[in-house]
């Protein structure tokens, strides 16, 4: 049958760095490797119909969680583009008003 | 107040109206991503939809509709590949679900040698009305097709790091006889920062198994992969070993013997000792002996016959012309020794093959591998961006 082996050692190795981090740093890319690991966990306790709800259940966070990581880091973005730019606004507008004063 | 719905009991099979076909697979094979929540969570879930959605064609008794889906499908598979077939985890990811979407047809197909491990339920969900067995056969060839592209994926990538990590790097100090003078020590550790060593090649071995678990690819199909790794690191290193002067020296055979261990080790590391993988380098594994065995006397000539049966006599005579001693206290290897070897090995009826072929690809199986998994259960994530499929 196909369900991978699940080895301990593994476990704690493959998921530990993302699911350690802080939520604010998380990437696209921890949020898969998450899915995976309790992928894996959710596989192992074999094909009870309880099971796969919850497995749907959690595919739907983890898209949300995706969806929310995706998200906050493009906004996050976006307003640091956005304040560099006034500041570099600021900083023109000053040095204009200094030259004009003299 | 809210009356508990009993949940509906699904048949497992998935219903689209005929003209969403090209929407069906343009969302579940030729844009969707080979990481993602919802295949990361489920492996080989877009093969298991995509069964699913068989299943009911068949259900409706509409052969059109069977042959048209399987068409879209191994055509849109085709498609990705030809677009990012240079890309090991989109391959790797079409790999696993070709396989995993051959073993539904043969798991569900009715026909009893493919049922023995199924349940009762998953035999109620066999296909009535077709017989597939021609698509399986198409789908059989796509999958070698794809194999052997993942194949020449992986060998585009690790093929500039060989030579550089189990040759050129050298870990073991003080054995090489070179006198590290204060120049060359510079060059050696600028050059260190930007080639590869055998650690890169143990990274890269690493990343490539971790995709290949992650697309929940048969362990059988992982080994195959795996032993076909190791022939082309054995393969490419030997060749240079016996086309390079500098690197028939005893060190080098130390270093290769110590490389070469790293290598097993990880075998073992990852449940891979089984996998025929070790068997690929045993070639390498000799020629590094040959490089540290005395070679002097008869017995020695004698001992090297029998010792390096995994090679052949252009290539033990090769190694023994390019033998670089190491030191003042080392002789070359004496023309009459290379003689006494050739005469001795001349009743073996070997190929006068001095190269390997590093090309070489062994043929690969799929052998069945089905799936407990219960199709009654499967809900389509609303990530894959296919709400226009029902589940019936």
């Amino acid at each position: 049958m196909e369900d991978p082996p699940v080895r301990e050692e593994e476990d704690g190795e493959d998921d530990e760095g993302a699911l350690a981090k802080s939520p604010l740093q998380l990437t696209t890319d921890d949020v898969y490797d998450i899915s995976y690991v309790v992928g894996r966990e959710l596989m192992a306790l074999g094909s009870d119909p309880r099971v796969t709800r919850l497995q749907f259940k959690i595919v739907r966070v983890m898209e949300m969680l995706e969806a929310l990581v995706n998200e906050s880091s493009l906004v996050a973005e976006e307003l640091r583009m956005e304040r560099d730019n006034l500041r570099q606004e600021v900083e023109k507008l000053r040095r204009a008003g200094a030259s004009g004063g003299q | 107040v809210n009356i508990p719905r009993k949940e509906k009991d699904f048949q497992g099979m998935l219903e689209y109206k005929r003209e969403d076909e090209q929407k069906l697979v343009k969302n579940l094979i030729l844009e969707l991503k080979p990481r993602g929540v919802a295949v990361n969570l489920i492996p080989g879930l877009p093969a298991y939809i995509l069964f699913m959605c068989v299943r009911h064609a068949d259900y409706l008794n509409d052969d059109q509709k069977v042959r048209s889906l399987l068409t879209s499908t191994i055509n849109s598979i085709k498609k990705v590949l030809k677009k990012r077939g240079d890309d090991f985890e989109t391959v790797s990811f079409w790999l696993s679900n070709t396989c995993r979407f051959l073993h539904c047809l043969k798991q569900y197909s009715g026909e009893e040698g493919f049922m023995k491990h199924n349940t009762s339920r998953q035999n109620e969900h066999c296909l009535t009305n077709f017989d597939l067995a021609e698509y399986r056969q198409v789908l059989s060839d796509l999958a070698i097709q794809i194999y052997q592209q993942l194949v020449r994926v992986l060998e585009n990538i690790l093929q500039p790091m060989i030579v550089s990590g189990m040759l050129e790097h050298e870990t073991i100090q003080g054995v090489s006889g070179v006198k590290p003078t204060g120049l060359r020590k510079r060059t050696s550790s600028i050059a260190d920062e930007g080639t590869y060593t055998l650690d890169s090649i143990l990274r890269q071995l690493n990343s490539f198994h971790s995709v290949m678990c992650q697309h929940g690819m048969d362990p059988e199909l992982i080994k195959q992969v795996v032993k076909q790794m190791f022939y082309i690191v054995g393969a490419i290193t030997l060749n240079n070993l016996l086309l390079r002067k500098d690197m028939c020296s005893w060190s080098k055979g130390m270093q290769i013997r110590y490389n070469v261990s790293q290598l097993e080790e990880w075998l073992r590391d990852k449940n891979l000792m089984n996998s025929g993988a070790k068997e690929t380098l045993e070639p390498l594994i000799q020629a590094a002996q040959l490089l540290q065995v005395k070679k002097k006397t008869d017995d020695d000539a004698e001992a090297i016959c029998s010792m390096c049966n995994a090679l052949t006599t252009a290539q033990i005579v090769k190694v023994l012309n390019l033998y670089t001693p190491v030191n003042e206290f080392e002789e070359r290897v004496s023309v009459s020794f290379i003689r006494t070897i050739q005469m001795r090995l001349r009743d073996r009826k070997d190929s006068p093959q001095l190269l390997m072929d590093a090309k070489h690809i062994f043929p690969v199986t799929f052998p069945f591998n089905p799936s407990s998994l219960a199709l009654e259960t499967i809900q389509i994530p609303a990530s894959l961006g296919l709400g226009f499929i029902a589940r019936v």
